[in-house]
């Protein structure tokens, strides 16, 4: 009861006052508050890095000369790059929901992502000033002095963004649901100020600090659109209240470009990049005569000739650069206790797909062309040999040490194989071995082992 | 005629285009004599009308109060035109004869999307959506040798427009195209076993074209006695693409990008840094590559221009004509080409829509005119290149005279 009063309360000095914004403006708003609030907690990172790497000493770590390398003016070098990057992303998410079409900036004083960007990275700099005062170095506790209290400064600091951070997240989606109100109110008053929209955010923000919702849905019957309407060509009466969204739901559920849309995403996730039609076609009809049920439609790919052994879809799939990071981690046994995980996030985004990070709404690309080229394949093998020496946070305990050779193939068999191979199998493995060297170039011998000559008859 | 191993094992699947593509179908032109293209896009819609400044045009002045480069600072190029002052180094270049800019020039589809109008720009097809492979690699399947070395990207991944059927190489750097670690040697001589098995695979082909290339790429001597930007990833890439052009190893076409264009605020401050990167690193790849300069041509692209009159925010928002930059020793340059020598002129009534430079250079004009006078290939060749566009030599803007 109490949740609903505030929202209905903001909603009439809109009424009154702001010109109701449309779905675009909306966007707009909405995407550059929510980016700009990145910029604010990249900026709150990074500080804390900065006092963590001066509290150790770690002056190299603050500025890359010839950047001064004092924590003071590290709070604005950036180093890693991760505010400028977030800042850039904000400026394409601001060309996408502001200025792609006319008719998506906002109605009132629009600032644009550039001023965002500025007050976020102000904001998070004001935190600092805030906790340390005028003059960063002047106030770290260096780690080699007092440990706890080196600690207690970043985890501070760290905790301040995280406080900050989360109230800018309620307020924005206090905005959100306040624009989507004025959005449908009719007639034109006077313009809101963006100041005022943020004074009566703020309001809405201090109350529902304590709300927690659990079930993380939440329909606020208030904003919602009582009148009849259609939607992608389904009629919708009046006063339908939640009743609305579940019969959307059910449409799209039910839609069969939907079940081709699933099936041709998860034929490409587990067949090939090229999805044999065939086999979409055939896994979304399962997907609708079974009323969409994935386990089903996933029990079809698996089992389908394509996936099975169809030789042409053989090879068809690559690793992604998280999966292939994630897998280097699994095969070696890595501890996950000592896994220093951005260090390993860090060889992710160096290939190119760094975690929650991809530009457009649908994600990275699914075909291997945007992750796989000569030069990541060399760094992959690199890697994957660093990483065997220990590199990149990896430990693990290498399973076989000593013994005859026989006894090392042995061992690495079962440890990859979870159990020893026939004694048939490395004598075929050296002789097949030995034919391809000797004729694959000149005759064509085939590519693949078994077919290559008969095994020997021991 | 020879194939390679990697052809060889290339093909023994699925991708059978190595053997339709003969290496002795590439030009007979010998070692140090190949002409090179080199492509720099200016990711995020470069501002073409603060850059190349139509001074002559008082509605530039007009439309642009906040923002403008002020009468008499600018850099002079032809007495109509003259250059944002930031792009100090290019009028050097451009009084030498060896850079001329194309105004008005740009993609004649109306996008406003980034992403669109990039993908129509590196495909070379505006507005088809259906067209997902890169130009300079349709370039390298009609004229290229087969071999991955004729195509670079000097990036992570593949380049849009060197993307597709044709090998090609990606990296990031020289230096860091090299199997390193212990055991290097025997490493990769196991490991060229193992993927030779995977011949025709998507991990297989581009290991072994990687494979192929790396002895090729560790022979370029990367140092070099020219200073380029410090710190500019463009400059770092240009570096790369000297050292690969001076050492002959039969490189045709790179790819790079430089990012960051998109200025719809604070114009004037973003654009300063961004200018001097690019013409600082143009000035070093120019003086770096020396003698061949003259086989190497550079185009400078952006997917599109920026509106005429700026925005509330001292920056401009998306437009449509822009600027583009060609950069090499055999071009007729020191001269701003616009089409028929017809600035289509700001006023309001000479607008795209009412608010835009229009485009009377359309960018293929440009990507044929380079193919043809630069590479070599022929205008009755270009069909596959540019896809539902006929290419003209009477269209050519003039790169060439």
């Amino acid at each position: 009861v109490g949740r609903a009063l505030p929202c209905g309360g903001l909603a009439t000095p809109f009424a009154a006052g702001a010109a109701p914004q449309t779905s675009d403006q909306q966007g707009c708003i909405n995407d550059v508050n929510n980016y700009g609030v990145r910029v604010a907690k990249s900026q709150n990172r990074a500080d804390v890095d900065r006092v963590k790497n001066a509290g150790r000493g770690l002056a190299f770590r603050l500025g890359v000369p010839p950047q001064p390398q004092t924590a003071q003016a590290c709070l604005t070098n950036d180093v890693r790059g991760r505010v400028a990057k977030d800042t850039v992303k904000l400026q394409d998410r601001e060309t996408r929901s502001c200025l792609a079409e006319p008719g998506q900036l906002p109605g009132f004083g629009y600032s644009g992502s550039a001023t965002a960007a500025a007050a976020a990275r102000a904001a998070g700099l004001g935190i600092v000033a805030g906790l340390f005062g005028p003059d960063l170095d002047a106030s770290i506790v260096l780690e080699s002095a007092d440990h706890d209290g080196a600690r207690c400064q970043s985890d501070v600091l760290r905790y301040a963004g995280d406080l900050f951070y989360a109230t800018w997240k309620e307020a924005l989606t206090a905005k959100k649901n306040v624009l989507k109100g004025s959005a449908r109110l009719a007639g034109s008053g006077p313009v809101a100020s963006a100041t005022d929209l943020e004074a009566e955010l703020i309001a809405v923000v201090r109350w529902k600090e304590n709300y927690n919702n659990a079930d993380g849905f939440e329909f606020n019957a208030t904003f919602h659109d009582q009148g009849a309407k259609t939607v992608v060509g389904v009629q919708i009466p009046p006063n339908g209240g939640i009743q609305d969204g579940l019969t959307m739901i059910d449409f799209l559920a039910h839609h069969p470009s939907t079940a081709s849309f699933i099936s041709r995403k998860l034929v490409i996730r587990f067949v090939a990049e090229i999805p044999p039609q065939r086999l979409v076609d055939e896994a979304a009809g399962v997907f609708l005569g079974s009323g969409g049920d994935i386990r089903a439609v996933l029990e079809t790919i698996l089992l389908s000739p394509e996936f099975l052994t169809s030789p042409q879809y053989r090879h068809a799939k690559v690793r992604r650069p998280l999966v292939f990071y994630a897998g280097l981690a699994r095969a070696y046994g890595a501890d996950p206790a000592q896994l220093n995980s951005n260090t390993l996030r860090n060889r992710v985004a160096d290939m190119g797909e760094d975690l929650y990070d991809a530009g457009p709404p649908t994600g990275y690309p699914d075909v291997s062309a945007f992750w796989l080229s000569p030069g990541t394949a060399v760094k992959r093998f690199n890697d994957a040999e660093a990483t065997s020496r220990g590199s990149y946070g990896f430990t693990f305990t290498y399973p076989v040490s000593g013994g005859t050779s026989a006894q090392v193939i042995d061992g690495l068999a079962s440890y990859l194989f979870l159990a020893p191979i026939s004694s048939e199998t490395p004598a075929r493995e050296s002789d097949s071995s030995t034919c391809f060297r000797s004729r694959s170039r000149r005759s064509g011998c085939s590519r693949r082992r078994p077919s290559c000559s008969p095994a020997p008859s021991s | 005629m020879t194939f390679t191993r990697r052809q060889f094992l290339r093909s023994t699947a699925v991708g059978m285009t190595a053997f339709l593509l003969p290496s002795w179908l590439r030009s007979a032109r010998a070692a140090g004599t190949d002409p090179v293209l080199v492509t720099i896009f200016q990711r995020g819609a470069a501002d073409g009308l603060n850059t190349v400044v139509p001074t002559g045009d008082p509605f530039y002045y007009s439309s642009r109060p906040g923002i403008q480069v002020p009468p008499g600072t600018e850099l002079p190029l032809d007495g109509f035109f003259g250059l944002n002052p930031a792009f100090v180094d290019p009028q050097g270049l451009y009084q030498a004869g060896d850079l001329c800019f194309l105004h008005a020039a740009g993609s004649p589809d109306p996008s406003r999307s980034h992403f669109d109008a990039q993908d129509f720009m590196d495909h070379a097809a505006p507005g088809n959506k259906t067209i997902v492979d890169g130009w300079l690699n349709r370039y390298l399947t009609i004229a290229g040798g087969g071999e991955p070395i004729s195509g670079v990207s000097l990036s992570n991944a593949t380049a849009k427009s060197l993307a597709g059927a044709a090998p090609s190489l990606a990296f990031e750097s020289i230096t860091g195209f090299a199997l390193t670690g212990n055991w290097a040697t025997e490493r990769r001589a196991a490991l060229d076993v193992r993927y030779g098995l995977l011949g025709g695979t998507l991990l297989g082909n581009n290991v072994l074209d990687a494979f192929e290339a790396l002895d090729l790429v560790a022979t370029v001597n990367t140092t070099s006695s020219v200073i380029y930007p410090n710190g500019s990833e463009l400059g770092a890439a240009l570096k790369d693409s000297a050292a690969l052009i001076k050492s002959n190893i039969g490189v045709r076409v790179i790819a790079i990008s430089i990012g960051g264009w998109d200025h719809h605020t604070n114009l004037v401050a973003q654009l300063a840094p961004l200018g001097a990167e690019l013409s600082g690193s143009l000035k070093a790849f120019h003086d770096d590559l020396g003698a061949d300069l003259g086989r190497t041509l550079t185009l400078v692209m952006t997917e599109f221009g920026r509106r005429i009159d700026e925005n509330g925010g001292d920056g401009t928002d998306h437009g449509h004509g822009g600027v583009m930059m060609a950069m090499g020793g055999g071009i007729a340059g020191g001269r701003v080409i616009v089409k028929d020598g017809v600035w289509p002129g700001l006023a309001p009534a000479d607008r795209f829509i009412g608010e835009d430079l229009q485009v009377t250079t359309d960018f293929r004009d440009v990507f044929a005119e380079a193919l043809n006078r630069h590479m070599g290939l022929a205008v009755s060749s270009m069909g596959p290149v540019f896809p539902g566009f006929s290419a003209s030599t009477s269209r050519f803007p003039g790169l060439y005279t």
